[in-house]
């Protein structure tokens, strides 16, 4: 296989653009540069779809290595289904076999350390590994905010407290040995007793999953009406109000869970304390206590780490600005750095199903930038493009046992001209063209809802990882 | 004039491409013109690669343009709260008809979404409180069985 160097390409690409590839070849098909690679850092529902799409689209052209810490994926989608032993954590593992085996993804296990280079990149591992390429793309997902008593320097007390919230995240625990955050907060759910408190919090907007905190109260209070005979599900929202799907959730609240759910809005987290006992104080900062045997804090979020450590992150920002045509980094002097998913701060929902759908964008892209070398046109920001760049959400709750309800927004992108808080004149936004959620009429959950959800689910882990 | 040395121009550029192509070996065509296929593929989430048999979503590779168009321009006028009827409405009728456009042109292709991957929801509720802990064991390997069987019953009725 032929491989150039960075001067040859550069002639090759001078050479290309004098050509000026005439319109009529470009209807057709546009010169790529062979040997180009991209390094994807993270195997989650964006990175998979991303090294996916890229294979797939470039006639497997582009060499797409995929780093993940782990060897495969529990998806986050459904892995409240765990909490109530209607799945198995097996059930939503995603193994990256298909991945190499059917579309040629190099996968590698590993932790990034870092990349140095500029035109081409040298993507560091943990292990001293290194993996040369032309562009990264940052899929990591998220990390927590520090929160005093729970997770600070030096402390880190989710083998006690399961966030829950990365569903295969492996935690070291006294009791249970390693185990990941779903299967330790099953366990724990399993250990309560009749007439138990299970506190739970919502985390600050934006957060991954909108209606999943609200979801795993229902779940939760489902779990322990039905199995344990009755107890207490505290849930502490710092928002004034339930941030989405409000009408379902609140007669849920009000309704079937009226006897087992106190919500409690505008509760912000200050601390958590953990006595030598086990007993568990979560203080909030309007001076409330509140004291349980089973606590569950989903801390704020802010982009995987990976994004701060290369720079990707400007100060005071929780996630990385991206321009949404091509999820390239808007950060100025980064250009070949990508980031889909929950990372960016796209003002987009943080789901599985928009991190698939964002990866599609970011593919179809970074090809054109590709093609985009043997010729003067910027291909990413062609109006025909453009006006075409969609991306949807649809995603369903489980309310009962055994009933569900749904929402869905579809994205369309915007060109913003000039925008102060955008670099340059052709970034624009992804506003949202159509949204509902199924409580915009009655029923607002139900059984069919409910066996959707598991076709829904299916189709979404094939389109991504296989 | 201009138009002859435009088309000139077009047939040097053409000859010089192909040439460079072949002599280097190393410029490859890249498919990138057509912006309905990235339009097209947010609809693989649920309707799978090209539009392909995904059990509990429309087979959209096997209609043909006007039965897609048809379909999805009722739902734009129409007030059902169902979620595809949402998602329609995200899109102009220009661009509906680019989407079935797109997939009445698809070759229909296996889908990787096979029974061994899929999962399956368990169907019994689990039992009180004082039954649970016995169980606990004994439900797990029962569960696996009726996996098992859930399996061989999809199988046979493929």
């Amino acid at each position: 296989m032929t491989q150039i160097n960075r001067r040859d390409f550069i002639k090759l690409s001078s050479a290309s653009a004098a050509l000026a590839i005439a319109p009529s070849i470009l209807k057709a098909e546009v010169a790529g540069i062979l040997g180009e690679r991209v390094v994807i850092i993270g195997g989650g529902f964006a990175g998979a779809t991303l090294a996916k799409y890229l294979r797939l689209w470039s006639n497997e052209k582009i060499h797409v290595t995929m780093i993940d810490k782990e060897p495969d994926h529990v998806s986050c989608v459904l892995s409240n289904l765990i909490l109530n032993d209607r799945l198995k954590l097996a059930d939503i593992t995603q193994s990256y076999a298909p991945l190499q085996d059917n579309y040629g993804v190099i996968v590698k296990q590993g932790v990034v350390t870092g990349v140095a280079g500029d035109a081409v990149k040298i993507v560091h591992l943990e292990n001293g590994e290194t993996v040369e390429c032309d562009y990264v793309a940052l899929a990591p997902g998220i990390e927590f905010m520090d929160l005093p008593g729970l997770k600070e320097d030096g402390i880190n007390n989710f083998d006690k407290v399961p966030h829950a919230w990365i569903a295969g995240e492996k935690t070291q625990t006294e009791e249970y040995g390693e185990i990941t955050q779903t299967e330790l907060l099953r366990k724990q759910l399993q250990g309560m007793n009749s007439g138990d408190t299970f506190i739970m919090t919502v985390p600050e907007s934006p957060y991954r999953c909108p209606p999943g905190p609200y979801e795993r109260a229902c779940v939760v209070a489902d779990y322990i009406q039905r199995v344990k005979g009755g107890g207490t599900v505290i849930v502490l929202d710092p928002h004034a109000d339930i941030t989405i799907e409000k009408e379902t959730f609140n007669k849920a609240f009000k309704g079937i869970y009226s006897e087992t759910v106190q919500y409690v809005p505008n509760a912000k987290l200050q601390s958590i304390e953990i006595s030598s006992n086990g007993e568990k104080v979560v203080k909030t900062t309007d001076g409330e206590e509140y004291t349980a045997n089973v606590v569950n804090i989903i801390p704020t979020h802010k982009a995987g780490k990976i994004v701060e450590t290369l720079g990707l992150l400007p100060t005071g920002k929780r996630f990385s600005p991206v321009d949404p045509a091509s999820y390239e980094s808007a950060v100025p002097g980064k250009s070949g750095f990508y980031i889909i998913g929950d990372a960016n701060d796209s003002g987009q929902p943080k789901s599985g199903h928009m991190a698939n759908s964002q990866a599609k964008v970011c593919a179809d892209a970074i090809i054109r930038v590709i093609a985009g070398k043997s010729t003067t046109e910027d291909l990413v920001h062609d109006p025909a493009r453009l006006s075409r760049i969609k991306t949807n959400s649809a995603c369903y709750s489980p309310i009962t046992y055994d009933e569900a309800s749904w929402l869905t927004a579809v994205f369309g992108y915007e060109t913003v001209i000039n925008s102060t808080e955008l670099v340059g004149d052709t970034f624009g936004s992804m506003k949202v063209v159509s949204e509902s959620f199924s409580s915009s009429h009655s029923p607002h959950w139900s059984r069919e809802n409910f066996d959707d959800m598991f076709d829904w689910a299916n189709s979404l882990f094939s389109n991504s990882f296989r | 004039m201009k138009n002859l040395s435009n088309r000139l121009k077009n047939a040097l550029c053409t000859g010089l491409f192909l040439v460079l192509y072949s002599v280097t070996g190393i410029v490859y065509a890249l498919d990138v013109v057509d912006p309905v296929r990235a339009m097209a593929a947010q609809c693989s989430q649920c309707h799978g690669m090209e539009g392909n048999n995904v059990k509990g979503f429309d087979n959209l590779n096997g209609e043909t343009a006007a039965e897609i168009s048809d379909e999805l321009v009722e739902m734009l006028g129409d007030s059902d709260n169902e979620l595809m009827h949402h998602q329609a409405k995200g899109y102009t009728v220009e661009k509906i008809n680019e989407l079935a456009n797109y997939f009445s042109e698809q070759v229909n292709v296996v889908n990787n979404n096979s029974d061994e991957d899929s999962i399956s929801q368990e169907e019994e509720p689990q039992n009180t409180e004082d039954e649970e802990d016995e169980e606990d064991e004994e439900d797990e390997e029962d569960e696996e069985d009726e996996e098992d069987e859930e399996d061989k019953e999809d199988k046979e009725d493929d």
